[in-house]
């Protein structure tokens, strides 16, 4: 037989039998509802998560480390040192590239300011990036990819003393920020040539663009506006340093030692590779994502443990219609049928509370928190889980109810 | 009489052990969920100086872009300018004060040949120790002439000091900071105020500093902030004064004013002194300036994380899954008693006694349900601290938050239990022993 007319058969009788025993399955409705929309919610979030977890910070993130080189004599020569450091970590076998940067992606450290795309801008033109204060080896050892321009020149390096101001320095820019200052021609190669203005009205040439390079903040304004300038501080510098793949662990040991060779009046301190930088930046983002992942796995268990537990009382109390049904002619597969149909009905009418629930639940987390409204696609995704789940923890009771013998059932209480 | 029930509430349960094992086993799933997520979040929202927080107060001045508020609720930031800080510490309305900001030492090892290490350093003033309460193991802090002529003098941590001094009593003896020599004056004894109010620019619940040295330092040795420093104008930076002089926002201050006529005579005085600076051309936005004690001061700076409000919220919801689902079973059970139910009322139970029965059936349930609920707890914690960086000394079960467990897992299985002893209490007697 058809199988919708079946389901609108057997629903009528399955209805009024439901309206008599109304405690029961009203309970199993409403915890439906309920984990329908933590379930919605906290996949939301979780996918939402996962897909911040997974942008491309830009840089080379499984061949780079970072540390900083922090002088504790008064009378440290910041520059002399800088330089002999990067020409023999350069020099090492092994090493692609190495440079100093105002902070890295994601590590939280770092410097921002105001930029304009042109002078006397008015204060709404001004937009905030990152920016990395780094040499003519800076794109290299991010291993950032250049998209149009050029790197910087040795010429317009310039290293400044650590309190002055930033210098005359040359800009090479994120195409996210180029796009978002230089609207609407974009096409990345626009920006070049062109100039930045910082709240100082000095112009700040552009002479490349970048794919991308992630900002040292997670959650600071716009993740990929950032901006590199070719003038760097030899105040509390960070090394970055890249190497040829699977040569990292081996040389960062190697580098330590290098740098006590070179001058012990200053520490290196928080030697991180860029992949435990990243790591910890998400830290949060994944620790939240396994909460709720196991959340939701113990209580898609509990609901569906809680049908089972009911679906077997309900086989029990029912063994004598069960019997009388059998033995009026009914098959076994009518009456497994019969339980799948019951269940379905309570897991809908769960599904459809369950679905205002959840748009009420995300209403509330997005006025409470700062959290995007939930995607409402992800409500079907739960109602499917819920009818399966549903669906599946009936079918054993339902089997061992078409498994009683008719005479059985009518004999005995 | 609750012996004899407790008796029979053991043995129902043991009759049918799959479905007590569920309902038990749902409530201490909710009550663990409940608990592990209650454990972050109370502490991170604790109280981490009880006896004085209502008399501390965080101290705001709008200093800010007159474009452009500090932050979108129009709140001053949260840091000060050095002038300002110098101005403020001349005030005797408080009866105390510190003002202070992160920095940090390579700390020299008694044995020469050893490489120094980095030390986290907070540079203050002398009232910082009596302020907090700050516990001392030797020594004290450094007198007042110290914030503002230059003395190097310093109070190690616990921890600083049974590293460079093996934990010996390191009064008057020499420490070498930045290959300069400092007097020891103070070694503190444990103390880890959680969440690290005074400072809570870098990270929340991270360990107080290993070094404590006087302000008066500052000019004299350009001490450099490591914490966070903002700016909003466009100014001339060329030297180390420049940036005293500058607008950067980068010290924290604290005030002690113990009661109500002192907060107001404070909050009247950095008023007046705003006003003043107006007209030397500074401070362009409205008068703007906020003290906030302790508590408040957590709440503005958002300390107890949103996904720990998220996860609060979720969790609470779960329990009530978990007993939506209890009341389900405890039907169910019940109700399958229904033939020994009547035949207690033939013989003479009346409604109450049964029910009373009931009741206790689901309050051992709930019991032992809390008490799974407390070990799942912990395996939870144990979690928690494995995903999350630092909340090693956050998250840790206490006896109050253990009773708060076995307290809800009691309440809300008999919350959960009342409608199912209910409904059963009213069976009939003649109704079920007739068919029999």
């Amino acid at each position: 037989m058809n199988p919708i007319r079946h389901l609108a058969s057997d629903s009528g009788p399955i209805l009024r039998a439901l309206t008599r025993s109304r405690a029961g399955p009203l309970l199993i409705a409403l915890q439906c509802a309920i984990t329908l929309a933590i379930v919605a919610n906290a996949i939301f979030i979780i996918q939402d998560r996962l897909q911040k977890m997974s942008r491309p910070s830009g840089m080379d993130v499984d061949n780079t480390f970072v540390f900083f080189s922090l002088p504790i004599a008064a009378d440290f020569d910041g520059k002399a040192v800088i330089a002999e450091d990067m020409r023999r970590i350069r020099a090492l076998p092994g090493v692609v590239d190495a440079s100093i940067s105002t902070g890295t992606p994601l590590s939280g450290g770092g410097s921002s300011s105001s930029f304009a795309p042109r002078p006397e801008a008015k204060p709404e033109e001004y937009k905030n990036a990152a920016y990395y204060e780094t040499d003519d080896h800076g794109l290299n050892a991010f291993g950032v990819t250049l998209v149009a321009g050029r790197n910087f020149l040795p010429a317009e390096v310039e290293m400044r003393d650590p309190l002055a101001e930033r210098g005359m320095s040359s800009a090479i820019i994120t195409k996210a920020f180029a796009d978002k200052l230089f609207p609407p021609d974009g096409g990345a190669g626009a920006a070049v040539g062109k100039s930045v203005y910082g709240t100082n009205q000095k112009a700040i040439p552009i002479v490349g663009i970048v794919e991308r390079a992630q900002t040292p903040w997670l959650t600071w304004g716009e993740l990929e506006h950032s901006i590199f300038l070719s003038s760097y501080s030899p105040d509390f510098p960070r090394y970055v340093v890249r190497t040829e793949p699977g040569e990292r662990e081996r040389l960062i040991p190697e580098v330590e030692k290098l740098m006590a060779e070179i001058s012990r009046d200053r520490i290196v301190e928080r030697l991180k590779t860029q992949t435990e930088i990243e790591h910890k930046a998400y830290g949060e983002y994944r620790a939240m994502a396994v909460i709720l992942t196991s959340v939701i796995v113990l209580i898609v268990c509990i609901t569906g443990l809680g049908i089972v537990g009911l679906a077997s009382f309900n086989v029990n109390a029912r063994n004598k219609q069960i019997g009388t049904r059998r033995a009026l002619g009914a098959t076994k597969r009518d009456i497994v049928r019969y339980f799948l149909v019951e269940s379905w009905l309570i897991t809908t009418a769960g599904a459809v509370v369950g679905s205002g629930l959840s748009l009420g639940l995300s209403f509330w987390m997005v006025n409470t928190f700062d959290l995007p409204p939930l995607d409402w696609r992800y409500i079907p995704v739960g109602v499917g889980l819920l009818w399966v789940l549903g669906l599946a923890a009936v079918l054993v009771p339902a089997r061992r109810a078409s498994q009683l013998a008719p005479a059985l059932a009518t004999r005995s209480v | 009489m609750l012996a004899h029930n407790l008796f029979l509430a053991w043995k129902s349960l043991r009759k049918n052990p799959v479905l007590s094992a569920l309902m038990i086993g749902a409530i201490g799933l909710g009550i663990g969920v409940c608990m592990t997520t209650l454990t972050v979040y109370t502490l991170m929202s604790r109280n981490p100086i009880p006896q004085k927080s209502s008399v501390l107060y965080a101290v705001q001045l709008d200093s800010w872009d007159p474009n452009e508020a500090w932050s979108d609720e129009g709140r001053p930031p949260p840091q000060l300018t050095w002038r300002d800080v110098q101005a403020l510490l001349k005030s005797d309305i408080p009866k105390r004060q510190a003002a202070m900001f992160a920095s940090g030492f390579g700390v020299q090892l008694p044995d020469e040949k050893l490489p120094p290490f980095m030390a986290e350093a907070r540079i203050t003033t002398s009232e910082f120790f009596s302020m907090f309460d700050v516990p001392f193991e030797y020594g004290g802090g450094w007198a007042k002439e110290a914030d503002s002529a230059p003395q190097q003098v310093a109070v190690l941590s616990k921890k600083t000091n049974d590293k460079v001094f093996g934990g010996a009593d390191s009064i008057g003896r020499t420490i070498k900071l930045d290959k300069r020599d400092y007097r020891v004056v103070g070694v503190l004894a444990d103390w880890h105020p959680t969440p690290k109010f005074y400072d809570l620019n870098n990270n929340d619940f991270g360990e107080p500093e290993g070094v404590f040295v006087p302000m008066g330092l500052v000019e004299a040795l350009q001490l450099p902030s490591f914490g966070n420093t903002q700016g909003w104008k466009d100014e001339e930076i060329n030297s180390y004064q420049d940036r005293l002089n500058s607008e950067l926002v980068w010290l924290q201050y604290w005030a002690e004013l113990p009661d109500a006529a002192s907060r107001e005579r404070y909050q009247a005085f950095i008023d007046q002194y705003v006003q003043e600076q107006k007209k030397l051309g500074r401070y362009p936005r409205q008068l703007n300036n906020r003290l906030s004690p302790v508590m408040e001061w957590l709440k503005v700076r958002e300390v107890v994380t949103e996904d720990a409000r998220v996860l609060l919220g979720l969790s609470f919801l779960f329990l009530a899954v978990c007993l939506l689902n209890i009341v389900g079973l405890l039907l169910a059970k019940f109700l399958g008693k229904s033939s020994e139910i009547a035949l207690r009322r033939a013989l003479g139970a009346t409604r109450w006694q049964v029910m009373q029965k009931n009741l206790v059936e689901v309050a051992l349930i709930g019991l032992l349900g809390g008490a799974l609920g407390v070990l799942l707890a912990f395996g939870g914690l144990f979690g928690v601290k494995q995903l999350y960086e630092g909340y090693e000394r956050l998250v840790q079960l206490n006896g109050p938050l253990l009773l708060v467990a076995l307290g809800i897992a009691l309440a809300s299985s008999l919350v959960a239990g009342v409608y199912p002893a209910w409904r059963a209490a009213r069976i009939s007697p003649a109704g079920l022993l007739k068919t029999q």
